[in-house]
């Protein structure tokens, strides 16, 4: 019975006939019924198959409301709890990549925070400084901070190493091209080796890090990974931000270098591609120099320039005082200034000065020169201004109110009205006057007798003596000359108002040897021409008389070409 | 490039500093082994042709007084254990040495030097000491940091090593 029904289905099998009933039934075909038998006996390949559509699934049952995600999370709360204590480090790793960012982010807004409270803060800073930043702040549209801050950094970056962790090899360096490079790989093994000696020392836990080594302007920033670290050799004073440029730097080399890192083998060439998001932190910033006037260096100049300009100013005006004032002592009557010097910031005037002079500190204040700064060195002397011999003459002579005085070439004259006694007296003291040598009376009424004797006496007194056939003199005979025309003068005056006839002889001596005639035509001649010059210098020649007196002829012997004078009473 | 991390590692004056000090690259003053326990030098080798650049960790000699920082051998590749063949306890030292590298390095390659060769005063670590190291598979090698002996071939092996092992 059993075979002949293994036998039906053998035949209907061999004739197709049961596979066609089955897709009657079932709706499956062969192919269909395989597969489906396939994920029934192979949990991998169902869950390959479901993996789609689960999902999807699990969104309609929680929008159906037939799951809860409050029932969810315990669950994924326990599987991240059982990995945390299984393997801590796995996450963090993991989550390394991400966490950078989000902490940063916290980080951000609350240092905003902080920065607008210090904004508020600062704003009570008026020095000179805080005011022109607080004008760039209100016209470049930024806050006071930032302006603020700018100011404060001044960095430069020389040097970036990207350090393998735990080999403390050097896997890659940047470096400003405008640095000398330096032996990297040593340096960045012995940053590492000191790193892990401070760590020691201090017993420092695991997570924490050297992140900052500072040796005089140059600071060493170090910024950690899981497997790697970055390190920036900066000179200057670099800001926060720069720490934030290495710490996204060293997230994107863990994020593109993680197998790298983790099966280093000592191969570094494969980090030269890690040399972009080093390059980023090799950054710099430099005090701003706008090629703008420079106002200060020009507003010192003109300060210096009037400085110096306001000194030469009043130099010069004091030199030219002092010039001026020694002009005035110059002018004055009275002074005779040998020189002048400059000393301790005084004028020292050196000179001759009259008694009977103005006073020096009356010239100055005249003048007005500040007599602190002037010293007088003065010797006395007589001065022989025509004024100063008529202040003395009023001293000395003490003319009534009605007599006036005059000085010219040694001679005083008086004119007006005065009294005998008066007149007698003057003519008893006129010669205690010093530089007058005679008195010639004006008076309106009748002048008292000459005094002829004085006048004889001093003509008579001179001698000239000439070489052969020459009459010129030299300066003593000259100012010889000058008085004996001066006397010579009153001799006329007195012929003149005393109904007189006084004469004077010039007599030019000679001798009879020899030629006679000669010598007389000689002498006469010397004579003839010295009574010349007399008459040039006004002398009247009704007053002369040129005669030779031979030696011979006189007891007294006298030197040929000899010229004396004698006054004679003229024969009528 | 390839860079690897070496070691140097015995005990107070063997001769590690003298040792390789005429054939590397040096920028750091010895003052640093006192100071922080280590002074790291740089040599570069070939190797099938190939350039490869040692950082050479010369670390400070243990005595009673310091104490070598494992810290410093953490990821070296290999490393020199060296000793004095004057005294015998500079063996031990390295002996003992091993056992903390070995661990650290996670059983990197090394090579025991024994140094000192060239001074005639008597020998103490004994050959058979030697012969039993050599069996345990330890590699050694007699150098002299006076005349030089040894050194270029212990870098040599060394290196042999290395790159067997990270093939």
């Amino acid at each position: 019975m059993a075979k002949q029904k293994t036998k039906a289905i053998d035949d209907l099998l061999e004739t197709g006939q049961l596979i066609e009933l089955r897709e009657i039934i079932t709706g499956l075909d062969q192919v269909s019924l395989n597969r489906l038998q396939k994920l029934m006996n192979d949990p991998h390949e169902f869950a390959l198959e479901i993996s789609d559509l689960l999902p999807f699934s699990i969104r309609k049952l929680i929008e159906k409301g037939s799951i809860n995600m409050a029932d969810l999370l315990p669950f994924f709360e326990d599987i991240i709890k059982e990995s945390i204590q299984r393997n801590p480090q796995r996450l963090a790793n993991l989550l390394f990549p991400i966490m950078g960012p989000a902490i940063r982010k916290a980080v951000s807004e609350d240092l905003r925070k902080m920065i607008e409270s210090l904004n508020k803060g600062l704003e009570s800073g008026i020095s000179p400084k805080h005011l022109k930043w607080r004008f760039q702040a209100l016209f470049s549209q930024k806050s006071y901070t930032e302006i603020m801050l700018s100011k404060a950094y001044v960095f430069h970056v020389k040097h970036i190493f990207l350090i393998h962790k735990k080999t403390a090899l050097l896997l890659h360096q940047v470096t400003d091209t405008k640095v000398t490079s330096i032996e990297a790989d040593m340096v960045a093994s012995m940053l590492s080796a000191i790193s892990d000696f401070v760590k020691d020392s201090f017993q420092a836990p695991a997570s924490e890090n050297v992140d900052t080594i500072k040796i005089g302007e140059t600071n060493l920033w170090i910024e950690e990974g899981p497997y790697a670290v970055i390190a920036a050799v900066v000179e200057g004073n670099p800001p926060p931000r720069l720490r934030q440029t290495m710490q996204e730097a060293i997230e994107a080399v863990h994020y593109n270098h993680r197998t790298d890192l983790e099966n280093f083998d000592g191969e570094t060439s494969v980090f030269e591609h890690a040399e972009k998001f080093l390059k980023s932190c090799l950054q710099s910033e430099k005090v701003e120099k706008k090629s703008k006037p420079p106002y200060f260096a020009l507003i010192l100049f003109f300060i210096l320039l009037g400085t110096v300009g306001y000194f030469l100013v009043q130099h010069a005006q004091n030199k030219k005082r002092r010039n001026d004032l020694i002009e005035v002592f110059r002018n004055e009557p009275g002074y005779l200034i040998a020189r002048s010097t400059f000393q301790n910031n005084q004028l020292v005037l050196h000179g001759l000065r009259d008694a009977l002079s103005r006073p020096p500190l009356q010239l100055a204040k005249d003048a007005d020169f500040d007599p602190s700064h002037l010293q007088f060195r003065f010797q006395e002397f007589v001065a022989t201004d025509s004024a100063f011999v008529i202040k003395r003459a009023n001293e000395t002579l003490q003319p009534p109110v009605n007599v006036q005085l005059t000085f010219k070439e040694g001679i005083l004259h008086i004119s007006g009205k005065a009294d005998e006694s008066w007149v007698a007296k003057a003519n008893a003291n006129y010669q205690t006057v010093w530089g007058v040598k005679a008195l010639r009376w004006e008076l309106t009424q009748a002048p008292p007798k000459r005094d002829l004797s004085w006048i004889i006496n001093d003509i008579e007194a001179y001698t000239f003596i000439f070489e052969f056939n020459d009459i010129s003199m030299n300066a003593a005979q000259k100012d010889q000359f000058e008085k004996l025309k001066s006397t010579a003068l009153l001799l006329d005056e007195f012929n003149q108002t005393q109904a007189e006839s006084f004469l004077m002889q010039i007599e030019s001596f000679t001798s009879k040897a020899g030629n006679k005639t000669a010598n007389t035509k000689i002498a006469l001649t010397r004579a003839e021409s010295f009574m010349g010059l007399l008459k040039e210098a006004g002398v009247p020649a009704r007053l002369m008389e040129a005669t030779v007196i031979y030696n011979e002829d006189i007891e007294k012997q006298m030197p040929v070409r000899t010229v004396e004078f004698k006054v004679v009473k003229k024969k009528k | 490039m390839i860079k690897k991390k070496i070691a140097m590692v015995g005990a107070f004056a063997v001769g590690k500093t003298s040792l390789v000090q005429r054939y590397v690259r040096s920028i750091f003053n010895e003052k640093y082994q006192t100071t922080i326990g280590v002074k790291i030098d740089q040599k570069e080798v070939l190797h099938n042709g190939k350039p490869i650049n040692f950082l050479i960790w010369d670390i400070h000699g243990e005595d009673d007084f310091m104490k070598i920082k494992p810290t410093y051998l953490i990821g070296a590749s290999a490393y020199f254990l060296v000793a004095d063949e004057t005294r015998a306890e500079t063996l031990q030292t390295a002996v003992k040495m091993h056992d903390m590298a070995s661990a650290v390095t996670n059983n990197a390659p090394f090579i025991l030097l024994v140094n000192k060769r060239d001074l005639p005063k008597e020998k103490e670590i004994t050959e058979e000491q030697l012969v039993e190291l050599s069996q345990k598979g330890w590699r050694i090698i007699h150098t002299s940091a006076k005349d030089g002996t040894g050194v270029e071939e212990a870098f040599a092996e060394l290196t042999k090593y290395m790159m067997e092992e990270s093939q």
